[in-house]
């Protein structure tokens, strides 16, 4: 019993160190700007290349749309770079008009409403804190794509955890099909331990923290 | 304190799957595969290219207006997209090219199944391919 338990820590050890090393996700000490996914990325020169979809293997090769249809590289490679997912960073490419989704189907548009608040998650972990940034997301998204189903109106309230994140569900449901991938754990995991947290703000925007 | 174990095991090989999995990156479309039907009434499988559509629209156009957000969980069939609904909100010869292109969207390998590909989303319960373990819809 001893034993299984000592083999157990240090698998747990072990797995939680290379992540931490591979990812820059723990805190580093003896630096005062801890090294995070974004700072590990720009560092490396990054060429991005996209996959033709004759050979995705999802578009069959011999069809006759192979030829009609869009190859992603051909705009993909014209917006703001990624080293993840489909290689752009779409926040940024939203953010500066770098495009220009429409947020109606139909003329005149409607009021989609956007909201400019971030909510801390993850205080009690050993990782990195995590800020959800609701400005990034409802600008993609309405309210009722995430409240009450996946997510509820009340911050502490939806049982989010890293397992049923990598099952797909919860935040993984979007990240890692859609938005990017769940391996920029830096992108989430954005907030260093060791900054003075904002208290929580009165108001609709301002920054919300879990206990 | 079994009971306490198992949760405490199950965290190491989480850990374990998520080292794994981290080192699986690859360039992603979010291409979604739709067949239900297509294939076996002999067309090709209906591949739905997000990228594409997302330069064009945000989510909340498509979700959960015309589409739940979930990989397989939307009946579609032919005849209510000629109808209007569905790809046919849009795919009317008005807002974008009408269903008589059939091969564009019946574009995908034989064989395929419903589902998300190209992307590293591991799948989960509710999707119409998960065989019920937390990676199965890896392709
Ligand atoms: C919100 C509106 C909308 C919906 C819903 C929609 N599409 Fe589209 N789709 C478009 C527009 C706009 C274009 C671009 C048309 C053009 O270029 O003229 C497009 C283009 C495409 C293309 C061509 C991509 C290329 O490489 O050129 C495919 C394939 C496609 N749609 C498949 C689908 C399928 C399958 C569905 C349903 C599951 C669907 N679309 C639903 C708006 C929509
Ligand atoms: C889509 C955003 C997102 C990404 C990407 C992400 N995480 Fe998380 N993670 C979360 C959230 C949210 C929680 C908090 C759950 C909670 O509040 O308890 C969490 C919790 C955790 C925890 C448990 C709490 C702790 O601090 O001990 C660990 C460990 C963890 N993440 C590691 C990772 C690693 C390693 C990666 C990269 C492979 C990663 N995460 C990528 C959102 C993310
Ligand atoms: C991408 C998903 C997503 C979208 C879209 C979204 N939210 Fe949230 N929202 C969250 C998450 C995650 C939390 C935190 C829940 C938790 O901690 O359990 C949250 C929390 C909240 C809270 C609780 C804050 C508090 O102080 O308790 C409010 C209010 C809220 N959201 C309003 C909105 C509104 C209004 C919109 C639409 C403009 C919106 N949200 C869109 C994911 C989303
Ligand atoms: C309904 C889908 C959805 C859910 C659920 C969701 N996100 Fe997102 N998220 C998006 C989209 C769309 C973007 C835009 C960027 C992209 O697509 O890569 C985004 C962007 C982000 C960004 C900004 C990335 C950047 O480039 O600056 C962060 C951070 C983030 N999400 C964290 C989270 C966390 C944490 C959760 C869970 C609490 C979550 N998201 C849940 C859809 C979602
Ligand atoms: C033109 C319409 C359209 C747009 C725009 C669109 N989607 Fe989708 N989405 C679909 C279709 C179609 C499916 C597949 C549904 C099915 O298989 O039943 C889907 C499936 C999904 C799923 C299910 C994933 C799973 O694993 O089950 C997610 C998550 C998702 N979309 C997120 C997004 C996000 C985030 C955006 C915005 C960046 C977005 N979608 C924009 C049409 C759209
Ligand atoms: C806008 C995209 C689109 C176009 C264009 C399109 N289809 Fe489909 N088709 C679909 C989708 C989505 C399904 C549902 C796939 C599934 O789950 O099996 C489907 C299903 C089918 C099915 C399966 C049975 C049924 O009735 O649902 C047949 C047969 C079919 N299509 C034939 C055609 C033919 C013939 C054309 C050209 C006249 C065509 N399709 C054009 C998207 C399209």
């Amino acid at each position: 019993m001893v034993l299984i338990r000592v083999f157990r820590m240090i698998g747990v050890a072990i797995c939680i160190h290379f992540l931490c090393v591979r990812f820059g996700l723990a805190d580093d000490l003896s630096a005062e700007q801890p090294v995070t996914l974004e700072t590990f990325a720009s560092k490396q020169d990054f060429v991005p290349t996209w996959m033709r979809l004759a050979e995705d293997k999802v578009h069959d090769p011999s069809g006759p749309a192979i030829n009609e249809l869009q190859y992603p590289g051909e705009i993909l490679s014209r917006l703001p770079k990624d080293t993840l997912g489909n290689q752009v960073r779409w926040v940024t490419a939203m953010q500066s008009g770098a495009i220009k989704p429409r947020r109606s189907r139909l003329l005149p548009e409607d009021e989609i409403p956007v909201l400019d608040m971030d909510v801390l998650l993850n205080l009690r972990g050993s990782a990195h804190i995590v800020r959800f940034p609701h400005l990034a997301h409802t600008q993609w998204l309405s309210c009722n794509n995430c409240h009450e189903d996946i997510f509820k109106t009340k911050i502490g309230e939806s049982k989010i955890g890293m397992i049923n994140i990598l099952s797909g569900e919860k935040c993984g449901l979007c990240h890692g099909a859609v938005s990017f991938p769940l391996i920029g754990c830096g992108r989430c995991h954005s907030v260093s331990r060791y900054t003075q947290l904002p208290y929580r703000a009165p108001g609709a925007s301002g920054v919300g923290a879990v206990q | 304190m079994i009971f306490k174990e198992m949760i405490a095991w199950r965290r190491t090989v989480l850990l374990f799957a998520l080292m794994l999995f981290v080192t699986l990156a690859q360039a992603e479309y979010a291409d979604v595969v739709l067949n239900r039907r297509a294939e076996t009434e002999g067309m090709r499988p209906v591949v739905f290219p997000h990228w594409f559509h997302r330069l064009r629209f945000t989510c909340n156009v498509c979700h959960p207006d015309i589409f739940k957000m979930r990989a397989g969980s939307n009946d579609v069939t032919m005849a209510e997209i000629i109808d209007g609904k569905f790809c046919g909100k849009c795919h009317n010869g008005e807002i974008a090219w009408s269903p008589e292109h059939c091969h564009r969207c019946h574009s995908g390998l034989p064989g395929l199944r419903s589902g998300f590909k190209n992307s590293q989303n591991p799948g989960g319960p509710g999707t119409i391919n998960s065989p019920g373990s937390a990676f199965g819809r890896r392709e």
